[in-house]
């Protein structure tokens, strides 16, 4: 039986690249699309509530299907993880937006107020002032998406991409001990997404003694 | 990007939309009896995962876990591969509901546990002191104002589960996916079938998350009075 | 001098005259009026005896003992956090003392008990209570506030729990807003509804945990003129409160509390006009002032 669980951990090199990568994609992208978002332009936040609902509005494996299939059969070449990445990025990132927003609508209007009645320019009131209290907010809804994005992960099993989850339905094809074997898999999701909880507990409780309220 | 078009006609999706229609109404079913058994049940592990007797909330607490922790794939691969080995083989049909009643239960239980839990402790003292006892509590005053509380979020989830009946294609159900990927794989019109498909989890989940911001909003303007 | 006791079995008669001897710690048993039994003499309706209670290390009651007869209204007051809630909370065990036992007619439960839950629900029954934030069911019209425990807890049929529910709201002046949701009342209406709702259990003891602390002085003045006449129709009342002028003109007695103890107990115009502790004629001092 450990045979089998170090033969699953094979796809964990997989898995864990394509979660850190397709958040840090979503992390980065994320923040220009709120700032879209909150934009005082109203074409500009229409259309990014738009997008942002589209995305969020198809299911992630019909969007690595699309990416995999539908563009990797005739317009570019594409390999099954950069698929995959492509396809998680993209939702991660119009998540991690709205999950900014949230964060960004949580700070009180008295501090963008102060902010200006101290004649602070834009980019300061930015680093020094919103961006603090946002991400704090923002960190347990970003934590609880990382561990979905964990799961979601595990979709790119469909389309090649060696993880665990693939790793695990190959190996009971070959053993035929499919209940034992895709429990240890589901185990190993949740053992992974353990590190993922208590870092975010430890971000939240160094974040609040510095942003006390 | 007029490329991933090509060969495509509108006669085509007339052709396809039978099939496609078809898949849409298994993923309608699919998702609508996963959530029809899965929230009551999720409401059972709500109250049951706070019992003081430890023989109902250990395996409550590890059915819950379980069904939040791991890939609905997995779940799902879990039942229709898996169980077979032990004797017990589901239809795809079966097992998709299986699988998707089980993540249902697990995530509606700690939302309508956080429902609960947002009552004011004022309205529980004041069962206590009227003598009601612990099921009429619930019944009477507790649980309906902890779904009201919870309702935006279920139907959140709603959506997601929805979606999720995309993940049975694994599982060989007939669902939306599996007929565009099929059409796809005789046509090569990948995108376009994919595209089409998407179109319909669109004309769902689009106005079913704009109603979601709604009543977000609204209950959050009452609370705030 | 002995007490001299009015022995009148008719339940709407005003309160009976009692006569109290020099020690004030004596209590003794009136009978008649809606708030006693069939009791016999010289036994308190509510005992406490060595009630404690701690949060954590935090200690807010320190061994109170207290008794209550009969018909009595006994108001409670004292400085914030000295645990005067606390110890109403505990004698319908909505808080669990950690030490001690309570004792309402001829019903106790002991501290220790792990298992007392049968007895805890015998002495609620006994028990109204009404709280602070009113604490009304939202989702509920007016009305069916007070006709649901009666059908639930009394098996009352739907049209007697409707009966004595209208006489109720009719007895706190809001007959017309049977059918309204409570969002629509006042908080003075709130709360007057709030005792309806118990009364409507024919409770033997009234229970109030500042019952006006979060009504403007104009509503809270209907809600003391409903206790006012609750009082004087001879149901046993103990009030926490800020209000003076009820614990001096309405209440029988008044115990003063400090710091998880009692400091004082006794008549109510003997203890606010004469207090004999420091720490009472600090409170009482500190309340006159303002």
């Amino acid at each position: 039986m450990l045979e089998e669980f170090f033969l699953i951990l094979r796809g964990a090199s997989w898995t864990v690249s394509i979660t850190l990568l397709s958040l840090a994609i979503g992390l980065l992208f994320g923040f220009p699309i709120m700032l879209l978002r909150s934009s005082r332009i109203l074409p500009l936040r229409v259309l990014a509530i738009t997008v942002i609902a589209l995305i969020r509005a198809i299911p992630p494996i019909v969007w690595i299907f699309i990416v995999f299939f539908g563009l990797g059969t005739g317009v570019i070449n594409i390999s099954p993880f950069a698929a995959a990445l492509a396809g998680l990025g993209v939702i991660a990132a119009a998540n991690m937006a709205e999950i900014y927003r949230g964060g960004l609508i949580s700070i009180q209007r008295g501090q963008w107020e102060a902010a200006k009645a101290l004649n602070l320019k834009p980019i300061w009131t930015w680093r020094d002032i919103i961006l603090p209290q946002m991400l704090r907010v923002a960190l347990p809804a970003s934590a609880t998406y990382a561990i979905g994005l964990l799961k979601d992960s595990a979709i790119a099993s469909t389309i090649g991409v060696t993880d665990i989850a693939f790793q695990g339905a190959r190996l009971t094809q070959e053993t035929f001990e499919g209940l034992r074997i895709f429990a240890m898999v589901g185990l190993i999701y949740i053992l992974l997404s353990l590190p993922i909880a208590w870092l975010s507990r430890k971000a939240d409780f160094v974040l609040r003694a510095k942003v006390a309220r | 990007m007029s490329r991933l078009f090509d060969g495509f006609s509108w006669q085509d999706l007339v052709a396809w939309l039978p099939d496609l229609f078809a898949g849409f109404l298994i993923s309608c079913q699919v998702a609508a009896l996963s959530l029809m058994i899965g929230i009551p049940i999720g409401l059972i592990c709500a109250l049951g995962v706070q019992s003081l007797r430890l023989p109902i909330r250990a395996p409550l607490l590890i059915f819950v876990e379980i069904g939040r922790g791991a890939p609905a794939i997995v779940l799902l691969q879990f039942i229709y591969f898996g169980l077979p080995h032990s004797g017990l083989a589901l239809t795809p049909y079966i097992s998709a509901i299986a699988a998707l009643t089980w993540s249902t239960a697990a995530y509606t239980s700690e939302i309508i546990r956080a429902g609960l839990d947002s009552v004011p402790a004022g309205q529980k003292e004041a069962v206590l002191a009227l003598g009601l006892n612990r099921r009429d509590g619930l019944y009477y005053v507790l649980l309906p104002q902890g779904m009201r509380v919870s309702t935006p979020a279920l139907l959140g989830f709603s959506i997601l589960v929805f979606q999720s009946t995309s993940l049975c294609f694994t599982i060989t159900l007939p669902e939306l996916i599996s007929r565009a990927y099929g059409i796809g794989s005789t046509t090569f019109l990948y995108f376009p079938a994919l595209a089409v498909a998407g179109l319909f989890y669109v004309a769902v989940c689009l106005p079913a998350s704009f109603l979601v911001s709604y009543l977000e909003h609204r209950s959050s303007a009452e609370t705030s009075h | 001098m002995l007490a001299k006791v009015t022995d009148e079995m008719d339940p709407f008669l005003t309160k009976p005259q009692v006569e109290e001897s020099e020690a004030s710690r004596l209590s003794i048993v009136v009978e008649g009026g809606i708030g006693a039994p069939a009791f016999g003499r010289n036994t308190a309706f509510v005992k406490l005896e060595g009630v404690g209670k701690s949060f954590g290390s935090h200690t807010v009651l320190h061994d109170i003992n207290l008794s209550v007869p009969a018909g009595d209204v006994l108001a409670i007051i004292g400085p914030s956090g000295s645990g005067k809630s606390t110890l109403l909370r505990c004698i319908n065990f909505i808080e669990r003392p950690d030490r001690g036992s309570v004792t309402v007619g001829g019903i106790t439960v002991r501290s220790e008990q792990t298992d007392g839950a049968r007895q805890i629900d015998l002495l609620r029954r006994q028990l109204g209570m009404v709280f602070q934030s009113f604490n009304l069911f939202p989702h509920m019209t007016v009305l069916r506030n007070v006709t649901l425990a009666q059908e639930r807890v009394l098996r009352r049929s739907p049209a007697e729990a409707k009966d004595v529910a209208m006489q109720l709201l009719k007895r706190v002046g809001l007959a017309d807003k049977a059918d309204q949701y409570p969002s629509r009342c006042s908080g003075g209406q709130q709360q007057r509804i709030a005792i309806a709702r118990a009364l409507a259990l024919d409770p033997k003891v009234m229970l109030f945990d500042e019952p006006t602390s979060s009504l403007d002085p104009e509503l809270g003045l209907e809600v003391l003129a409903v206790m006012r006449e609750l009082a004087s129709s001879g149901m046993t009342m103990i009030v926490v409160t800020h209000e003076m002028g009820f614990a001096k003109n309405v209440s029988d007695h008044t115990l003063i509390m400090a710091d998880g103890r009692s400091i004082e107990y006794g008549p109510s115009k003997e203890v606010i006009l004469n207090p004999q502790t420091e720490r009472a004629r600090k409170f009482l001092g500190a309340v006159s002032d303002r």
